[in-house]
């Protein structure tokens, strides 16, 4: 075996993910690297599990400039999956099996992946796969002793490569510039990709060792979903420092406490509404998390409340409060929360960027902002370069001013001494819902779509306090609309963007400009939920509920 | 997947684990229809939560943590994620039922 040294890679050769896990597999190869669904890897046989579908990728002419699809739940065959991408130098396109299957067909063709690895759970998707995917050489289906119909060429287990520990893999003689692809909310009602590179991702992982000092000893809780930017957070700062990563179990994010404490994990990241969701479900003890070390929230507001009561069930955690979108690799900068505060803020700040990173507030006319307030624009070694195949997009969002090039976040902020950024609100019509973005437009897309209406409104509802929304309806004009409409929102968008109601109404309020009112709009939406008549499950009143039956059960 | 066949009669004889299949699916049923508020919900051995309405992953755990809570059992995360349908959750029942059977 090898000397660890001997895979320290001299600062010549390009950048890559790739090469970093491996150089910390071979570091630390006993240890343990994963935890998925009942099953323990080391990191010898996680890329033992990758090598043998990275080398199968090389051979079928999968390269540096490729990508590479990936449709699998939480099991050790979804994360091996994507090392194996890595580590044969191309970028990893997570699909998600609990989105509607069209939203995945929309990323695969999008991203114009060239291989698909799918998990044997998964394969009737394949099934579906014509002729309109014609960048698409290669399915690999890991755990299958048998193909799908699908016409594409296709390799089995059986077809898989021996490959170990001490394998070269291409990765290391020539990565590709991207690690990853992933689809974010279009206004246009079509997911926009964004590109992210080895470089972006390597910097993210120095920025955040500014703020943290993880290592072999920690145990990282895996819990946004693979489609989501914070998983590469969980995922490569675990694998680079040889600490192991164990991934929540599939739709039981709320157990996330007690998944903490049965494996000691010291490291949770996660949106806010997980801990306040917890916190509300009584699964929030203080003392409950001893073995935590640090705890990150980052993708909306963080309430002072859910800061204090996260402190007190964690009292051996920092506490810190990232702040960044995809477009900038999972985050720029953050807060440290001192807990114990006599009066916790309403919101915590967003705090500094990394030492790499810049954070700048700059007036709707495009000047500079000085202290706000202001929209927050990013520069620096973690910004993408742009969206793909879309520079339409990407001018909108991407411009050049002092020298640098930005990026417009769409986020309106100010700026104080000491404490830093603080968050204002949004320039635009993007929300967050339970923490995940989403684009109104996109919502009224597909509600236009399916109820056949020429206009529809939508709105997030109910808002919580901290201005994060629970769900989202849906007004529309034209003629009756059934209650089971919003269903049909299911094939094209991803659940927690379905609107609870489509209501119509006979007429949309207007402004001056002969726009949708959406102010006089969310002024009447109350009124208007009560007066229409419901005869299913009524979810929009689900957040007040919720409290009542964890209380009650 | 979980933990096997269990012979009926022997469950019957051990103490605290008198119930059948068919009446912890009964039990767990009451509780599936009392979180989701829907009284048409009748399940079988193979029903997935994919088959319910309603069933999200919010009552997922709600509805976890009640059965827990009905029958005094705890389950592990290993349990949690490798369970497929009501079958899998009957079989954790029995199982975790018994155990603390053996014990007294």
């Amino acid at each position: 075996m090898a000397n660890a040294s001997e895979f320290r890679a001299p600062s010549s050769l390009p950048p890559s993910l790739g090469r970093a896990i491996l150089e910390s597999a071979r570091a630390y190869p006993d240890r343990r690297a994963l935890w998925a669904r009942g099953e323990t890897l080391t990191y010898r046989e996680l890329i033992e599990r990758a090598g043998g579908m990275a080398l199968l990728l090389g051979e079928n002419s999968i390269g540096p400039d490729d990508r590479v699809a990936i449709l699998s739940e939480r099991t050790t065959t979804l994360y091996a999956a994507i090392i194996a991408a890595l580590i044969n130098g191309s970028a990893y396109v997570p699909l998600n099996p609990r989105f509607p299957p069209q939203r995945n067909w929309q990323i695969l063709e999008s991203s114009g992946a060239r291989a698909l690895i799918c998990s044997e759970s998964q394969r009737t998707m394949l099934d579906e796969i014509g002729g309109n995917l014609p960048d698409l050489d290669v399915i690999i289906l890991p755990e299958s002793g048998v193909r799908s119909s699908s016409g594409v060429r296709q390799m089995l287990a059986t077809d898989l490569a021996r490959a170990d520990i001490g394998t070269r893999f291409n990765c290391e003689v020539a990565p590709g510039e991207l690690a990853y692809l992933l689809f974010t909310s279009g206004t246009t009602g079509v997911p926009k990709g964004v590109p992210i590179s080895n470089a972006n991702v390597l910097a993210y992982l120095r920025g955040i060792r500014s703020v943290c000092n993880v290592g072999p000893e920690d145990g990282f809780l895996q819990i946004a979903d693979l489609t989501f930017d914070m998983s590469v957070h969980d995922l490569f700062l675990a694998w680079t420092s040889g600490a192991s990563l164990s991934s929540a179990p599939e739709n039981a994010t709320l157990l996330s406490s007690r998944f903490v404490t049965e494996h000691e994990l010291t490291c949770w990241f996660s949106v806010p509404s997980a801990a306040a969701l917890i916190g509300q479900a009584g699964l929030l003890d203080p003392g409950c998390m001893p073995s935590l070390r640090y705890t990150f929230f980052c993708g909306e507001a963080l309430t002072g409340a859910v800061a204090e009561a996260w402190a007190a069930a964690a009292p051996n955690s920092a506490i810190i409060n990232l702040y960044g979108p995809t477009e900038a690799t999972v985050a720029v900068g953050g807060f440290r929360y001192e807990p114990g505060q006599a009066e916790p803020p309403a919101v915590v700040s967003l705090g500094h960027p990394f030492p790499e990173q810049v954070m700048a507030l700059f007036d709707s006319g495009g000047d500079p902002a000085k202290d706000g307030p202001g929209e927050i624009c990013l520069s620096g070694s973690q910004v993408a370069s742009g969206y793909w195949q879309s520079p339409e997009l990407t001018a909108e969002r991407f411009f050049e001013a002092q020298g640098r090039r930005w990026y417009r976040t769409g986020d309106l902020g100010r700026f104080v001494d000491g404490e830093g950024f603080s968050y204002v609100g949004r320039a635009d019509r993007q929300i967050k819902i339970r923490g995940y973005r989403m684009e109104l437009q996109e919502v009224e897309a597909a509600v236009r779509k399916v109820t056949g209406c020429a206009l529809a409104a939508v709105l997030p509802w109910p808002v919580t306090e901290s201005g994060s929304a629970l769900g989202c309806v849906a007004f529309v004009v034209g003629q009756d609309v059934a209650d089971t409409t919003p269903e049909q929102c299911r094939e094209l968008l991803p659940d927690y963007a379905v609107p609870s109601r489509i209501l119509a109404i006979r007429e949309m309020p207007l402004n001056d400009n002969g726009k949708v009112d959406y102010r006089a709009l969310a002024d009447r939406t109350a009124s208007l939920l009560e007066d229409s008549s419901c005869e299913s499950t009524d979810r929009v009143k689900r957040g007040v509920l919720e409290a009542r039956i964890w209380t009650a059960s | 997947m979980a933990a096997g066949t269990w012979d009926r009669q022997v469950m019957s004889s051990c103490s605290g684990a008198g119930e059948s299949r068919t009446e912890i699916l009964e039990r767990i049923n009451r509780i599936v229809v009392d979180i989701l508020g829907s009284p048409d919900i009748a399940m079988s051995e193979e029903t997935t939560a994919r088959d319910v309405g309603g069933w999200d992953s919010l009552s997922h755990v709600q509805i976890l943590l009640s059965v827990e809570n009905a029958f005094g059992i705890r389950l592990n995360a290993t349990e949690i994620a490798q369970m497929e349908n009501a079958g899998s959750l009957i079989d954790l029942v029995q199982k975790h039922v018994a155990a603390d059977g053996e014990r007294v």
